[in-house]
């Protein structure tokens, strides 16, 4: 290895963090004013990338040339901001102030609607854009071949970093910036158009982020998956740098960039890894990143979201749980075999979302990254079956141990922070395991997964596995729900209530945190174990962002407050999947809809609304 | 007996100096009021007292050890209960639930996941309430509760640890004279009974004289005078910065 070789992955690495860098400063600076994680900014990324490969060309028809290059790709950074202003004004507008969990999750329903959108208009085939008139393909440096758009993103990024300089600086638009991103409650006390301020704000972001989409057509396609993969990076970089704050990106952007250029020559496979692994240190030893500063309203400002009191069961609460029991143990008497096979899904996600709900309406930790259990539950179980050649039985007995250790592994991480930066870092966790899974092609199967992870024989008929889960998974939400009655329940609500409190009257909130998250996992694990043998093969998606998503739904669907909203909530999003998903091709842009309709209109659940309403009805029968 | 003994206490927030030297002892039985204008460093020296805040320099003595810079929780099962100035309780639980939490969580029970906690410390919890004077709203959620009772479950969750040295930061701030005097009242003979050291802050200068065995008067981060309530009353120096301003509640804080 060569001075000159390694000059030349320095340029790579450049190039990649510049580009990574231009659609970071855009969440970046949009979360420093609104204090809103936009999920949806991958998606204005991808939309830029797919109007410029439809903007470019056409100009270039026009006049080939540089220019005409540039103004394409600035057309569509200037639709993707308009359409950013559009989603403040319908939606971000109306949820500054909810709780994090619920501001996720709708921008995640946007990212959903886009999805579809994306494939309706543009089709699902990759295409890739001209290349950059003028720009040679390569050019020699040292020896070395160095791709001449390479050379121009490691200008551009800079370029950027200096123009936005100027903007924070030199306009009244960047004083209000960086007096909001400072302390949010000073600019409502200035007197300022706050509305004005966000929609400007979300405008520049999302143009930041249509740059950055349309500045890579001439070395990556635009594709339909690319707004997951761009926007755990661009969270990442966010993050390192410490979030709001701009000039912190350009320097974890170079972090990153240069990590992954050197890291992937000495382990090929680990560059997503290694983002992650930088991401899970630095928030370790510097919980607000390279340059963000801790923010005092932040977790402060949202009320208790999540459950608010415990009662034991009631006689109608008993009577539904009693009804409930019967119709599930009698089942297989009379269900066919397909509803059988939905009731064992439903079973697994409706454990999952239960032992999330422990973590989110319990402990008040709002996990973006939830799946991960489910997925290392249901690989172990997959691996030890297929690659070790254990039973079923001792491997479903190893399923929720092992997801319980590497929950509790991670989880001490975690439990240090609090709010948006503890999503972030579960997320984190999430996609690292993710990318180990699908990057570890020899033991994973990669993108494919394992097949052949069938029950043993005695379990083989879906009625008895469906008795296996049955069982297995009732007991283990009284289990769980047990442990919210008893002191470690309280005492993890507690810590959610009041830290402060919490710590004075001795309760150790971390350990506690801890304990919550080692448990939750192990239940999640038990159900991925569980769904791997139901399914017969173990692959990525069992990990993935989607996958997350799909259990804060069923949490945010049934409701927070309720212990048993989650479990209403898997079924209703699993029946709904299963009934409306081959009817239409447009299953995302409903799921998505659902969720923002959710969280604008009903953010109590199904449950949590039911409660409600039984409430009132009964103050109203009160002479 | 000196409970609580405090050396050269100081912290400084960004080059704020808002605690500095401070030195104090409090005895077992004893009420000492730590009174001073708002900003003073009353509650900081507070939470340095309790661990919430790690002192810059400094030795804080519970009798004899030093607890400087221990976390709260550590502090807390040596003996020290505290209330904060803003009320700090597990507002989704029922007022009972919060004493029951408090105490399950004294006798290291948090980590139980098996029996729930509803049965668990009942009597004992359902005692402290009587004693602060909540007890008929047992079972009412905190969140749902007049402020003024919510500084009466403060109270009971800092007597829940059984402590020998009681922090109170402003714990009547927000409450009627009435009330005021009663819950202070509350706090004396509780002291006196168990044989608790009191150190506590207070806007209300007529309670800090009528229940105070002694008196500390902080400004500006620094402890400016000290004595019986008779003698800080006379002292030129606390009248000018502190009484004088006004004779009822200088630097009232709501
Ligand atoms: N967490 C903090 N960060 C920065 N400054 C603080 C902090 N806590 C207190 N201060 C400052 O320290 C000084 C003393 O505050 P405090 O102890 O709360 O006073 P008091 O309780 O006597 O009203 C004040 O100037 C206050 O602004
Ligand atoms: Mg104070």
């Amino acid at each position: 290895m060569d001075a000159s070789f390694l000059v030349a992955q320095l340029l790579t690495g450049l190039a990649s963090a510049s580009s990574l860098f231009i659609t970071a400063s855009g969440l970046t600076l949009v979360f420093g004013v609104t204090r809103i994680v936009n999920f949806a900014h991958g998606s204005l990324f991808m939309l830029g990338a797919y109007l410029a490969v439809t903007i470019v060309p056409r100009l270039l028809d026009l006049h080939y040339s540089l220019p005409m290059f540039a103004l394409g790709a600035l057309a569509a950074a200037l639709i993707v901001g308009l359409i950013g202003v559009a989603i403040e004004l319908i939606l971000l507008r109306r949820i500054y102030r909810a709780p994090e969990i619920f501001q996720l999750l709708a921008t995640f329903g946007v990212v959903l609607v886009v999805q579809d959108l994306v494939i309706r208009i543009w089709g699902p085939l990759d295409i890739l854009g001209p290349r950059a008139p003028g720009v040679p393909r390569s050019v020699e440096i040292l020896g070395q071949r160095i791709s001449g758009y390479d050379l121009v993103l490691i200008a551009v990024g800079p370029t950027i970093l200096g123009l936005l300089w100027l903007l924070m600086r030199r306009t009244r638009f960047g004083v209000l910036v960086r007096a909001a991103t400072q302390d949010r409650e000073m600019v409502g006390a200035l007197g300022v158009d706050q509305a004005k301020l966000f929609t400007a704000t979300l405008f520049v972001g999302s143009f930041l982020a249509g740059l950055g989409g349309a500045l890579q057509i001439p070395f990556k396609p635009a594709q339909p998956a690319m707004d997951i993969a761009i926007i755990s990076e661009t969270f990442v970089v966010t993050v390192v740098g410490g979030m709001g704050s701009i000039p912190g990106a350009f320097l974890a952007a170079i972090a990153i960039g240069l990590l992954q250029a050197f890291g992937a020559l000495i382990i090929p496979e680990s560059t997503l890894v290694m983002a992650f692994l930088l991401m899970a240190v630095v928030l370790v030893v510097r919980p607000w990143g390279f340059l963000g500063k801790p923010d005092a309203h932040l977790g402060a400002r949202t009320a208790i979201e999540g459950v608010k009191s415990l009662t034991p069961l009631d006689a109608t609460g008993k009577a539904v749980v009693a009804i409930a029991l019967v119709a599930g143990a009698t089942l297989p008497l009379w269900s066919d075999a397909y509803g059988l096979k939905v009731a064992i899904e439903t079973l697994c996600f409706a454990l999952a979302a239960f032992a999330l709900n422990l973590l989110i309406g319990v402990g008040g930790m709002v996990s973006f990254g939830h799946a991960a259990w489910f997925g290392v539950g249901a690989y172990a179980a997959g691996l030890l079956t297929v690659k070790l050649g254990l039973h079923m039985a001792p491997a479903l007995i190893a399923a929720p141990l092992i997801a319980g250790a590497v929950a509790a592994f991670i989880g001490y991480f975690i439990v240090r922070l609090s709010g948006i930066y503890l999503a972030m870092l579960t997320l984190a966790a999430a996609q690292l395991i993710y990318a180990l899974c699908f990057q570890w092609v020899a033991v994973t199967g990669g993108d494919n997964g394992v097949v052949g992870v069938w029950p043993a024989e005695w379990a083989a008929a879906r009625a008895v596995y469906y008795g296996l889960t049955f069982l297995l998974c009732v007991a283990a939400i009284w289990l769980l729900r047990r442990a919210i009655h008893a002191p470690f329940g309280y005492a993890l609500r507690g810590a959610r209530d009041s830290h402060l409190r919490a710590e004075a009257v001795g309760i150790d909130v971390k350990g506690q945190r801890l304990a919550a998250f080692a448990l939750a996992g192990a239940a999640t694990g038990l159900a991925g174990g569980l769904y791997a043998f139901s399914k017969g093969s173990i692959d990525p998606t069992l990990l993935s962002i989607p996958m997350s998503i799909d259990f804060l739904a069923m949490v945010l669907i049934g409701g927070v407050q309720t212990l048993f909203g989650p479990v209403i909530g898997a079924g209703l999003l699993h029946a709904a999947k299963d009934f409306i998903m081959p009817l239409t091709d447009l299953w995302r842009t409903w799921l998505g809809l659902t969720i923002v309709a959710l969280v604008l209109a009903f953010p109590q659940g199904v449950l949590g609304g039911l409660a409600q309403w039984r409430a009132r009805f009964a103050r109203s029968r009160k002479p | 007996m000196t409970v609580l003994a405090v050396e050269g206490l100081s912290k400084s927030f960004d080059g704020v100096r808002a605690a500095q030297n401070v030195g104090f002892t409090v005895n077992a039985g004893e009420l000492v009021a730590l009174i001073g204008p708002n900003g003073a460093g009353k509650s900081t020296t507070f939470n340095m007292v309790g661990g919430q805040l790690k002192p810059d320099s400094g030795r804080i003595l519970l009798d004899g050890n030093d607890i400087a810079g221990l976390s709260p929780r550590l502090i807390l099962r040596r003996g020290v209960g505290r209330t904060f100035q803003i009320a700090q309780s597990f507002l989704s639980m029922t007022v009972i639930e919060n004493v029951q939490l408090a105490i399950a969580a004294r006798e290291r029970e948090t980590m139980r996941m098996g029996a729930p906690l509803r049965g668990l410390h009942a009597d004992e919890a359902q005692t402290l309430l009587d004693k602060v004077g909540v007890a008929d709203q047992a079972e009412t959620l905190v969140a749902h509760l007049a402020y003024a009772d919510i500084k009466r479950v403060e109270f009971a969750l800092a007597l829940a640890a059984r402590p020998r040295m009681l922090l109170m930061d402003e714990p009547t701030a927000g409450m009627a004279p009435a009330e005021r005097k009663s819950l202070m009242t509350l706090v004396a003979t509780t002291a006196k009974t168990n044989g608790a050291a009191v150190l506590f802050t207070e806007h209300d200068v007529a309670s800090v004289f009528a229940h105070a065995d002694r008196v500390l008067v902080m400004a500006r981060g620094e402890i400016i005078a000290r004595g019986a309530p008779d003698e800080v009353r006379a002292d030129p120096l606390v009248r000018e910065v502190y009484l004088g301003r006004s004779a009822g509640t200088p630097g009232g804080q709501r």
